[in-house]
């Protein structure tokens, strides 16, 4: 057993001033190096909200996220994301005044990675998710929604973080464009030995996938 | 992440020159505020310091400034400084003047025995007989008729060059000289130069205990002044001893002064009219009237202090517009970002990185409009008190998203 991430007890309620809605109530799970997991359920059922948990973008509420046993209530969240756990969206999230290279070399400079060296990785991996050289300095809105994602994609596989955190990766996209976005994430896992979490609601993506998870009203179920 | 940041001013020209323009143009405006306000007061002190408030002594009637036949008691209120107005003062001007009746001849002089007339007067015997008796008269007539004492070239305008006048003296300092010395008109001044010649003078004071108030002296001529009149010109010391020694009298016939520190001119005048009065075309009082004239003074005093007072007032405005302008600028710029700082979080950018990076991007160009502004305007505390409002303003507004939970920014964008 390898594992990257465990999910212990975890609870999360969005609170405001009038109520408090419980979003995930029990959540408990492991996740290894290598390996592609799916969490699938119903909308509103608590898949994003556990993302973002994972992600470190909340703390849970009870219980607690490990990164290689280390709690996320405990550690640098904003470097864990820098530095282990990319989130891809299913609205691409790219940043529009950035070209397509400068877009996937963002990571890496935050990680320090040199220019010279981060152009070079940046190029490999935009190749590998089947970008051209011509489009590299356009900008996002001037690409398709599946090359968005595809660069989404190639800027969570620069910046070499081992945990990949995709949220409906496939949701804006035709059944071509998702089944080549569907086979990098796979890729990624097998080859390279990363951890990818999908969230869906589409069962065949979540077949082709090691594990699935799923959530209902907040209670994921292995 | 500084590239990134100048990738995103390029990538943005309508907002990054609006905040550009803005500032600059709000910078200016507080410039030109503070600048004329230093003008103002630099006005003020200059005013202050170099204006000279002329005050006349005049008649009751305030129209009469000369022969005004002034007793003592008055040029000694105007000196003295424990009691008078002395402490208040600078370049006190006074005149005398002295009636001329004749010329005694003497024997080198310019005028001799020759040029004395025959006077004819008839006698009677006492049986009704009538005999011509022909005698010499005592002094010749003379050509001037008074003698007129100044201190300074500018009481009269034969010596005042404002006025057209002008004069010449081989004697230094001829109007502060105690000699007996006289200026003659400018015609005369080839035929009497280095002369002396002795005048029956007389006062318009009597004598405590005589009715006759007439004296000799005599004067050197030293120079001349612009003019043929009918008048000589002495030192008013000079005046003032000869005076005396004939009448037993110290008198002045105009005093003007100009005031020493300009912002006493109400103390002044609460402590001369001890003595003088306010001029009143229709008194009829004995009094002598001082006017101050401070007018000028005052309205121009009053008017740039009102100035000052607006610009003290629109200051603080200035700083609010400012203050806004950098609101403003901060949301223009951060409204429709919410899904760029939410990825850049996401991507594991720190509040504080993200803070910093977003108020670079927004004072980067305002701060080099106000550098602009300040430099062309040599203003550059007031350009820096602008961008620090322009800042203060941006930053509010860029507080709540990079202050916010990535999260809620993403819920936000949804």
């Amino acid at each position: 057993m390898d594992n990257v991430l465990t999910v212990e007890n975890v609870s999360y309620s969005y609170r405001n001033k009038y109520q408090t809605v419980p979003a995930v109530k029990k959540a408990d799970c492991t996740f290894e190096r290598g390996k592609a997991y799916a969490i699938v359920g119903k909308s509103g059922s608590g898949k994003t909200t556990l993302l973002s948990l994972m992600a470190g973008l909340e703390l849970p509420g009870g219980g607690q996220i490990l990164y290689d046993g280390q709690s996320t209530k405990e550690m640098n969240r904003d470097a864990y994301r820098r530095d282990n756990a990319a989130v891809i969206y299913q609205n691409y999230n790219l940043f529009p005044l950035l070209t397509v290279m400068e877009n996937v070399c963002y990571s890496m400079k935050l990680k320090g990675i040199p220019n010279k060296e981060a152009k070079e990785r940046a190029e490999k991996e935009l190749t590998a998710v089947g970008i051209t050289p011509d489009q590299f300095k356009r900008f996002p809105p001037q690409l398709s929604g599946g090359e968005q994602q595809r660069v989404a994609i190639a800027r969570a596989l620069a910046a070499g973080n081992e945990l990949i955190l995709a949220d409906e990766p496939t949701g804006n996209l035709d059944e071509g464009n998702s089944a080549q976005v569907v086979d990098i994430l796979l890729r990624l896992a097998h080859e390279e030995g990363r951890c990818v979490i999908i969230i869906t609601h589409d069962p065949e993506i979540a077949a082709r996938m090691d594990a699935i998870y799923t959530i209902r009203d907040g209670v994921l179920e292995g | 992440m500084i590239a990134s940041v100048f990738k995103r001013i390029i990538r943005r020209p309508f907002l990054s020159l609006t905040g550009l323009i803005l500032a600059g143009a709000m910078c200016f405006v507080l410039c030109f505020l503070v600048r004329y306000r230093s003008e103002q007061e630099a006005g003020i002190r200059e005013i202050r310091d170099s204006y000279q408030i002329l005050c006349t002594v005049t008649d009751s009637r305030g129209i009469n400034t000369q022969g005004l036949r002034l007793h003592r008691r008055f040029i000694e209120f105007v000196e003295d400084e424990e009691t008078g107005i002395g402490s208040y003062i600078k370049d006190l001007r006074v005149t005398r003047e002295l009636y001329i009746q004749g010329i005694i001849p003497g024997e080198d002089g310019p005028f001799t025995e020759d040029d004395l007339e025959d006077v004819v007067s008839w006698q009677y015997d006492s049986f009704g007989n009538v005999t011509e008796v022909i005698r010499k008269a005592e002094y010749v007539s003379s050509p001037y008729t008074i003698l007129f004492g100044l201190s300074d070239p500018v009481c009269s305008g034969l010596t005042d060059p404002a006025e057209g006048g002008a004069y010449s003296s081989s004697m230094e300092d001829f109007f502060h000289c105690d000699e007996n010395i006289c200026l003659v008109p400018e015609g005369d001044y080839e035929k009497l130069r280095g002369a002396t010649i002795t005048f029956l003078l007389s006062s318009p004071y009597t004598k405590d205990d005589s009715t006759r108030n007439e004296g000799r002296a005599a004067f050197t001529v030293v120079g001349w002044y612009k003019g043929d009149g009918r008048t000589l010109l002495v030192p008013y010391t000079c005046a003032q001893r000869v005076g005396y020694e004939i009448s037993s009298t110290v008198s002045v016939d105009s005093i003007a002064f100009f005031l020493k520190d300009n912002t006493k001119a109400e103390e002044l005048k609460e402590t001369a009219m001890k003595v003088f009065t306010v001029p009143e075309p229709s008194s009829f009082s004995s009094r002598a009237g001082l006017v101050v004239k401070d007018n000028v003074y005052r309205l121009t005093m009053r008017e740039m202090e009102q100035n000052i007072k607006q610009i003290d007032r629109l200051i603080p405005v200035s700083l609010a517009l400012s203050l806004l302008t950098g609101l403003l600028v901060g949301y223009l710029a951060v409204r429709g970002e919410t899904r760029t700082y939410a990825l850049m979080r996401t991507l594991g950018v720190g509040p504080m990185r993200l803070g910093v990076m977003v108020l670079a991007e927004q004072l980067l160009l305002p701060a080099l409009g106000s550098l602009v502004v300040g430099l062309l305007m040599k203003q550059p505390e007031p350009a820096l008190i602008y961008f620090g409002c322009h800042f203060t303003g941006c930053l509010l507004a860029v507080l709540r998203p990079a202050l916010a939970a990535p999260t809620k920014l993403l819920r936000t964008q949804e």
